[in-house]
């Protein structure tokens, strides 16, 4: 098996709340694994541990075979991880290009834009590769939820990533346009880019991954092939409670 | 085409003030100097202020540490003056990654607050130093004639202004437009925010630092009250903010317009000068928030319109 991210007996205290109990898994190379559970589960703070925009209270977290879990968030840019964020966090005064453009700038191996010029034209590839070529010239905070999303995801792709993670970047949307990031996330696969993907349209990711991991109270309770995972009987007391006779 | 006529009227227009002083009053010369200076530490302050979003009280710092290195190297050991402005630039760039260390790790008005008492502090450790000439200060040797510090002047303005152009689109300025922008977006983007900040003011302090050499040495005077003064810090932020911070040429439009009209108050209405000049910036604050720059670009689509949505915008 090649691993790609490996997290051992990882655990985050928020002062007196146990956000993380001691959680392992692995994450194979480019594959898609969901990660689902109910409001405050602890899925958030799965991915701001990986993406070190927190750092854990214990345990271990092992990006291609090497402890990463000490690193501050730009190496683990560079190393090639990159997020979205649920809450968007867009660059508001910068046009949408520019925005896609800092990570054509920066990102994995410290960006592999030559210049400004450069990064730009690699913007909007991404901007065109999640469908939000035509708002290119505004700016980022004249954009609504939906583009907002797809903005999260082509700053994110233009870090040219080996591990993406994905925060809720459906929710909001409609049918259709949930059926057009189901795509585009295929085609990043695609792309040999292994992917964590947090979601709550249940539809959705059931067709997007390959294997479910299942968080509850800051517990994992259940991982494997969707339909196991989901047709068991913890999953569906954490998500409906219990049944009672 | 565009871009090459921009830097064409540039070039034109620095080359239209730099014959003032051979056409020019002595005293349009010497009302010159001082807003070439503020100028430039308006531009300076927009790197870390306007590009970077940390709103530094501690540039005033930089400028009076420039000034101790020349006043230092001329009055006290007989050095020339540009050994004067190499010794200021190195004091102000290690204070800066000094106090940037500790002091930019903190966000938003903490930074604002923890730098405003940097000047006191150097007030007070200058003021018991007898190699800077305690409280007393230090009287430099006299250069006769305006012209040189005038071109001098206008050459760090330009020089600071090329920088600022370059940052607008380089990749270290786009670092800094996406820390001020989200500085934990652009953290997991790959930008290593704290080098970033960091060497933002270090490179702001470098312009201020020559901007107090060249100032001390054209008044050839120094002590510790008008070296560390932090009234010429907000004076940075007023006139950056007024022209439009995170613009090539709003710092500078903001210093020049408000030299102007603070030396037409005060020869006009002596006593009240200071009031009138606090009107204008309230008023400025009211109907352009987002400085000159921004009303010059968006009054040509909005019109009157512009002033009233302002207006709208910020009511409490």
């Amino acid at each position: 098996m090649d691993a790609i991210l490996e997290v051992v007996n990882l655990t985050k205290r928020f002062h007196g709340l146990l956000a993380i109990d001691n959680v392992s898994f692995a994450l194979e190379r480019n594959e898609i694994l969901g990660l689902i559970g109910p409001n405050g589960a602890g899925k958030t703070t799965i991915i701001s541990l990986v993406s070190g925009t927190l750092n854990p209270t214990a345990g271990s977290i092992k990006f291609e075979g090497a402890p990463i879990q000490r690193l501050p968030a730009y190496r683990r840019g560079l190393l090639g991880i990159a997020r979205t964020f649920q809450v968007m966090r867009p660059f508001p005064g910068l046009k949408v290009l520019d925005n896609v453009a800092v990570g054509a700038l920066f990102g994995a191996a410290g960006g592999h834009a030559r210049n400004l010029r450069d990064a730009q034209e690699k913007a909007g590839h991404w901007l065109r590769f999640v469908g939000l070529d035509h708002r290119a010239t505004q700016r980022a905070d004249a954009l609504g939820g939906p583009d907002r999303k797809r903005l999260e995801l082509a700053k994110a792709l233009a870090m040219r990533p080996k591990l993406l993670l994905l925060d809720e970047v459906m929710a909001g949307l409609n049918h259709v346009e949930i059926e057009e990031v189901i795509s585009v996330i295929k085609k990043v696969r695609e792309q040999g880019i292994s992917i964590l993907v947090i979601e709550h349209v249940m539809k959705a990711i059931q067709s997007l991954s390959d294997r479910l991991l299942v968080l509850h109270h800051g517990e994992k309770i259940a991982e494997g092939k969707p339909e196991t995972v989901l047709s068991n009987e913890q999953v569906i007391d954490a998500y409906l409670g219990r049944k009672r006779l | 085409m565009n871009r090459v006529r921009k830097i064409a009227l540039a070039a034109v227009v620095v080359a239209g003030l730099a014959t003032i002083p051979w056409w020019g009053s002595a005293v349009l010369v010497q009302f010159g100097i001082g807003a070439l200076i503020l100028a430039t530490l308006a531009q300076s302050w927009n790197i870390i202020g306007g590009y970077t979003g940390y709103p530094s009280f501690g540039n005033s710092v930089f400028y009076g540490l420039g000034g101790y290195g020349v006043a230092i190297a001329m009055a006290q050991f007989q050095l020339p003056f540009a050994f004067g402005l190499l010794l200021g630039v190195a004091l102000a760039v290690s204070f800066a990654f000094v106090i940037g260390l500790p002091v930019l790790r903190l966000r938003g008005h903490y930074f604002a607050i923890a730098t405003l008492g940097l000047a006191e502090v150097m007030t007070a450790i200058v003021s018991n130093l007898e190699i800077a000439g305690r409280n007393v200060g230090l009287i430099l040797p006299l250069l006769k004639g305006d012209t040189v510090f005038y071109e001098l002047s206008l050459g760090l303005l330009a020089l600071t202004t090329l920088v600022v152009a370059w940052l607008s689109r380089s990749r270290f300025g786009f670092g800094l437009i996406a820390i001020r922008e989200n500085e934990s977006a652009a953290a997991v983007m790959g930008v290593n925010t704290t080098l970033y900040k960091v060497l933002a003011f270090a490179l702001c302090s470098v312009f201020a630092a020559i901007a107090g050499g060249i100032h001390a040495y054209w008044i050839t005077y120094l002590d510790p009250g008008s070296a560390f003064d932090i009234t010429l810090n907000v004076k940075m932020i007023i006139m950056a903010v007024f022209g439009g911070p995170g613009t090539i040429f709003g710092p500078i439009l903001g210093a020049f317009a408000l030299s102007a009209i603070s030396e037409i108050l005060a020869s006009k209405i002596t006593n009240l000068a200071s009031v009138f000049f606090g009107l204008v910036i309230v008023a400025a604050i009211i109907f352009m928030p987002r400085g000159f720059a921004d009303l010059v670009q968006r009054f040509r689509q909005l019109g009157w319109r512009y002033f009233q949505e302002n207006i709208r915008a910020h009511r409490v």
